[in-house]
Parts: C-alpha cells; sequence; structure tokens
C-alpha cells in the first residue's frame, strides 16, 4: 500500500476462535479511507468472520474469543471502555440475506435515527429521503414509503438495507456478499451504489465473486485457513499476484 | 389380511384421518348436547297465546337467567365473578410470565441451572391444579393477607380484610395456576423470532435493551396473546383449587361498586364453574336443576369462546402492526 493512502481500520495480530474452533490466525491488515476492499477467499477461510470482527458482531454469534486489536482511527475497538452500540454506529454491516424490518419502508430507513433519539417529523423526512436517494431506491419507492417492506423485491430490499445503514452515517459500511442472493441487474445497481458510496464512506465488502471483486474494489484481501496470504492494489493482485495460492485462487485453480 | 392392508394400503392418511374425524365428532357431539340441552330450558310451553309471545317470554327467561342475581335464579354473579378473575389474573400474569420469559430466553446463559429451571417451569404445569388451591390458602391467604392486614387494617382485627378468601387471591392463585403456560409459550414465541432481525437491529447501533423492546417484543407479541389464550381457557373453568381462596356459592354483594376503590379485591365471589358444581350436585330439586346446569355450561364455554375470540382478533391486529403478515400463526 502506499503510504499517503491513511489507514481508516488498522488490524494488528487478530486472532478468533469460535468454540474451540480457529477461525483467524494473527491477521495483520490496514484498511484505506475512502475505498473499496473486497475480501477473497474459499468458503469457512474466514473472511466474513473478519469482517464481522471490525464492528464487535462476531460475539453475538457464538462463543468467540477475540485476540490482538482493530484500530478505528487509532483507538482499539475491543478496549474494554468501548461502547459497542456506539463502535456499531459508526460502523455499519448489511449481511448476505436482506433482512428489512417487517415494517413500512420509512420506518426502516427511520429505525436507526430513532434509536439515535431523532424524533422531529420533518427532520425524520429529510433524513430518510437523503439515505434512500444514496442507496439509489427512492425514485422506486416514494409513493410506497408507507407500505411494507417485505413487499419490496429482494434487490430493492437490500438496497433499503443499505439505506438503513447509510442513514445513520457510519464512517464504515461492512459488506458481506451483498449481491449473492440478487439478479445480475440487481447485483448491477448494488455495485454502482457501492462506487457512489466511496466518496463518503469506508467500504468492505466480501465477495465470492471475482469479476466483482476485480470491478469494484481498490483494494484486494486474500486470505485462505484463518490466514492472510495477500494483500494488495487489486489491479496488481489481478494482474501479478505476489503469492502463488492467490493466482492458483483467481484463475480457478483451486477454491 | 390386516398386514397387507398396512403395507400396501394407505394407513397413515386413513388412520390420521381416522383420528381427526373422531376429535370433531366429540367436540361436535358436546356443543350439540350442550345446546340441546339447555335451548329448551326457559321455553314457556304451557303459556298460553301464539309462537310471538312465547318467543318474547323464552328471550325474555334468558335475559333474566343471565342479568339476574342469584336469589332470583340468575347467574349475573358467577359470570361477573368469571369475568373478573380470569381478567385480573390476566393482569397479573401476563407481564410476569413475559418477562420471565424473556429472562430465561434472552438473558440467561445455556447451561444446568437454566436447564434445570426450565425443567422446573414445566413441571409446574403439571402440578394438580388442588396443590396450587392448597398453596394460596396458606402462602396468600394465610401470610401475604395476614401480613398486609397486620400492617395496613389494624383496626378492624381481629376480622380479617385481606386475610381471608377473596377475588386478589383467586386471581393470584390462577395467575401462579396459569404462568408456566405463559411462560413457555412466550419462550417459543421468542425462539420463532429470525435472528437475523436481531443482528440488523444490533447492526444499527441498539443496545440489547433496545434490541428486546424495538423488536423482540413486538414480534413476540401474538405469541403472548396466544399464551393469554391458552391461560384464560384453563382458568375460566377452575373450580376445586378456588374454593380455598375465595370463590363461594353465593355472594351477599357484587365485588363492583359505583364508589371508589370500584373494584373490592377483598371480596368473596362466585363463579360459573362453582354455580354448575353447585346446582348440579348440591340441589335438592334435581329435576329442575338439570336444564339450569346445562344452561350454565353452555354460558361458560360462550363466555370462554368470546374471551378468545377477542385475543384472536388481538392478535391479528398485532400480527399485521408488528410482523406485516395477514395470516396469523
Amino acid at each position: 500500500m502506499t503510504a499517503e493512502v491513511t489507514a481508516k481500520l488498522e488490524v494488528q495480530d487478530l486472532s478468533l476462535k469460535f468454540a474451540d474452533k480457529t477461525v483467524l490466525q494473527h491477521v495483520n491488515l490496514r484498511i484505506p479511507q475512502h475505498k473499496i476492499t473486497a475480501f477473497i477467499g474459499p468458503s469457512g477461510c474466514g473472511k466474513s468472520s473478519l469482517l464481522r470482527s471490525f464492528n464487535r458482531m462476531n460475539e453475538l454469534l457464538e462463543d468467540t474469543v477475540t485476540t490482538g486489536k482493530v484500530l478505528l482511527d487509532g483507538q482499539n475497538i475491543y478496549h474494554s471502555a468501548v461502547e459497542v452500540a456506539e463502535l456499531r454506529r459508526r460502523v455499519g454491516i448489511v449481511f448476505q440475506k436482506p433482512n428489512p424490518f417487517p415494517h413500512s419502508v420509512y420506518e426502516n430507513v427511520a429505525f436507526g435515527l430513532r434509536l439515535q433519539g431523532i424524533k422531529q417529523t420533518r427532520q425524520l423526512d429529510e433524513l430518510v429521503e437523503s439515505a434512500l436517494r444514496k442507496a439509489a431506491l427512492w425514485e422506486e419507492v416514494r409513493d410506497r414509503l408507507h407500505e411494507s417492506a417485505v413487499n419490496l423485491s429482494g434487490g430493492q430490499q437490500q438496497r433499503l438495507v443499505i439505506a438503513r445503514a447509510i442513514a445513520i452515517e457510519p464512517e464504515v459500511l461492512l459488506l458481506d456478499e451483498p449481491a449473492s442472493a440478487l439478479d445480475p441487474i440487481s447485483t448491477l445497481k448494488i455495485e454502482e451504489l457501492m462506487y457512489d458510496l466511496k466518496q463518503h464512506y469506508t467500504l468492505v465488502i466480501v465477495t465470492h465473486n471475482m469479476q466483482q471483486a476485480a470491478r469494484v474494489s481498490d483494494y484486494t484481501a486474500f486470505l485462505n485457513m484463518g490466514q492472510l496470504i495477500e494483500f494488495d492494489e487489486t489491479n496488481k493482485m489481478f494482474t501479478d499476484p505476489s503469492q502463488r495460492a492467490t493466482e492458483d485462487y483467481i484463475t480457478g485453480r483451486f477454491g | 389380511m390386516l398386514r397387507n392392508w398396512f403395507r400396501h394400503g394407505n394407513p397413515w392418511i386413513w388412520l390420521n384421518a381416522g383420528a381427526v374425524a373422531l376429535s370433531l365428532l366429540l367436540v361436535g357431539s358436546l356443543l350439540v348436547f350442550m345446546v340441546v340441552q339447555s335451548i329448551g330450558v326457559f321455553w314457556p310451553a304451557e303459556m298460553p297465546g301464539h309462537v310471538g309471545a312465547k318467543l318474547v317470554q323464552y328471550l325474555s327467561n334468558w335475559w333474566h337467567f343471565l342479568t339476574g342475581s342469584s336469589s332470583h335464579g340468575g347467574i349475573f354473579p358467577a359470570i361477573l365473578g368469571t369475568v373478573l378473575m380470569v381478567l385480573l389474573m390476566s393482569v397479573l400474569v401476563t407481564p410476569l410470565g413475559v418477562l420471565a420469559a424473556v429472562y430465561l430466553h434472552e438473558y440467561a446463559k445455556e447451561g444446568p441451572l437454566l436447564r434445570v429451571i426450565r425443567v422446573a417451569v414445566h413441571n409446574l404445569a403439571g402440578v394438580p391444579s388442588i396443590v396450587f388451591g392448597v398453596f394460596g390458602l396458606g402462602f396468600f391467604v394465610y401470610f401475604l393477607g395476614g401480613s398486609i392486614d397486620n400492617l395496613f387494617y389494624r383496626d378492624s382485627l381481629p376480622t380479617p380484610t385481606f386475610g381471608t378468601p377473596g377475588l386478589l387471591w383467586v386471581s393470584l392463585t390462577l395467575a401462579l395456576l396459569t404462568l408456566p403456560v405463559v411462560i413457555v409459550a412466550t419462550e417459543q414465541g421468542l425462539a420463532g423470532i429470525p435472528k437475523n432481525l436481531r443482528l440488523g437491529c444490533f447492526a444499527l447501533g441498539a443496545t440489547k435493551a433496545e434490541v428486546i423492546w424495538k423488536i423482540v417484543l413486538p414480534q413476540a407479541s401474538p405469541a403472548m396473546v396466544t399464551a393469554l389464550m391458552l391461560a384464560i381457557a384453563r382458568a375460566a373453568g377452575e373450580v376445586a383449587p378456588l374454593l380455598f381462596v375465595g370463590v363461594v356459592k353465593s355472594v351477599p354483594a357484587l365485588p363492583l361498586s359505583s364508589e371508589f376503590p370500584y373494584l373490592q379485591l377483598q371480596q368473596k365471589i362466585t363463579s360459573l364453574g362453582m354455580h354448575i358444581y353447585d346446582a348440579g350436585l348440591q340441589s335438592q330439586d334435581a329435576q329442575r336443576a338439570e336444564p339450569l346446569v346445562f344452561a350454565s355450561a353452555l354460558v361458560l364455554i360462550t363466555l370462554i369462546f368470546i374471551l378468545n375470540l377477542t385475543a384472536y382478533r388481538l392478535r391479528k391486529r398485532l400480527n399485521l402492526r408488528y410482523r406485516n403478515r395477514p395470516v396469523s400463526e
């Protein structure tokens, strides 16, 4: 990584265990600010777990033990004084399967804002509209804001979930295979959306799709068996990887 | 031949359908029997006049039966007593059961202790109801009621105020009796909430308390109503345990009054179940009493049906409002 790029997140010697199973081993990584970083690797390599360790989502899932540090703007998020809820407000996450709340479109986006204590209808209206616009969903839902979000299509639901996440203005947005459950057109929309979002946010995306990683990301990290094998600019990584394993994976010889 | 049928016929469909049919037949005949037995009770066969006049008299007889006091052969005190004890029970058992279920499902750590507690809750549901009656008398009436009297009603002692069976203790005993039902049903509701909804809520920076308040409880509200329906159905017909704690065969005054505090919690009540038992088995004139027993039983069933229907409609509304699911369950 070139020196002038500032690191938004810095992973230092991070190891992670689920119950007794080691998922991540001594990972060191710097996630650059206002860029898209993609995590690639075979299933079970730990890329989703690494992503979830950036806003401490792992500890909600199973018995997990995390050692090492993750620095957000230089502050260790695993420090005992860190408020997890506040951390998750700064580092949002979108999962593979769209999970809109069974409320109206409007209430979905307003949910996080209300958690922040915003109550005024005018202010909520504005913030909801702006979040939906940023998520490229406004034109499609402006007339059905008060209909149930469950009735939207899968692609719309996923963009709604992204709108919900960016409504509270996080600094980092984590995307865990955000398009893998979607059709090609919806996938394209999500990819365009990511491109727009990186002006304001630091994005980290986990993907199984090599073309997607190559298309959207600025940097790519390749993980295998819980270890970071290689991390570099995406162009370099996909044309001239320094590790044999990376080349094999990218060209489809294993994984 | 049987063996052949079992192997090549379609035994399960026939057995299953047969079981359903038998159940329907039993429930149906129970309802039909009740209606047939009680429908003619108030028909004024001896009254002169044409059918219209008889019909008016018939309805008027029913009306008097439903709204009259016990000295006039009516069952109004019993209906009121049943409704009051069930409503008060609901008010007591719902928050307690829901809070306990939330604790067990959301906060308690899985482990041997939690397993023991779960088994205990399930076993509580299997305790014979008469035991709850004895417990209610010993703990609620004598201990709790006696303590309240000692603390707040010293002046009127030795005449007890709360230290004697009454409505409050009836409802508390019923609440204890139905508590496991509410806990178990609510916990099942909590378990049915998709994990990714909780995660989605956490992901927006919600604390655990906020997740429970904003997602878990609204999502589980239909299950809570289901739990309450089960509790009401079980409680409304109880008689034996309540004999210990405040249900009697006739009361001098209703537990409702027009003056503050409107509801007389320390007063004894009578209930439909009690009335059925009393009229059916303790009556001098069995010939005359029997149809009235069936009529009372029909009223009890109808009352439970109405309470359940109300709860069902509430659940439907909650489902629509919080889960955007037009279909219940």
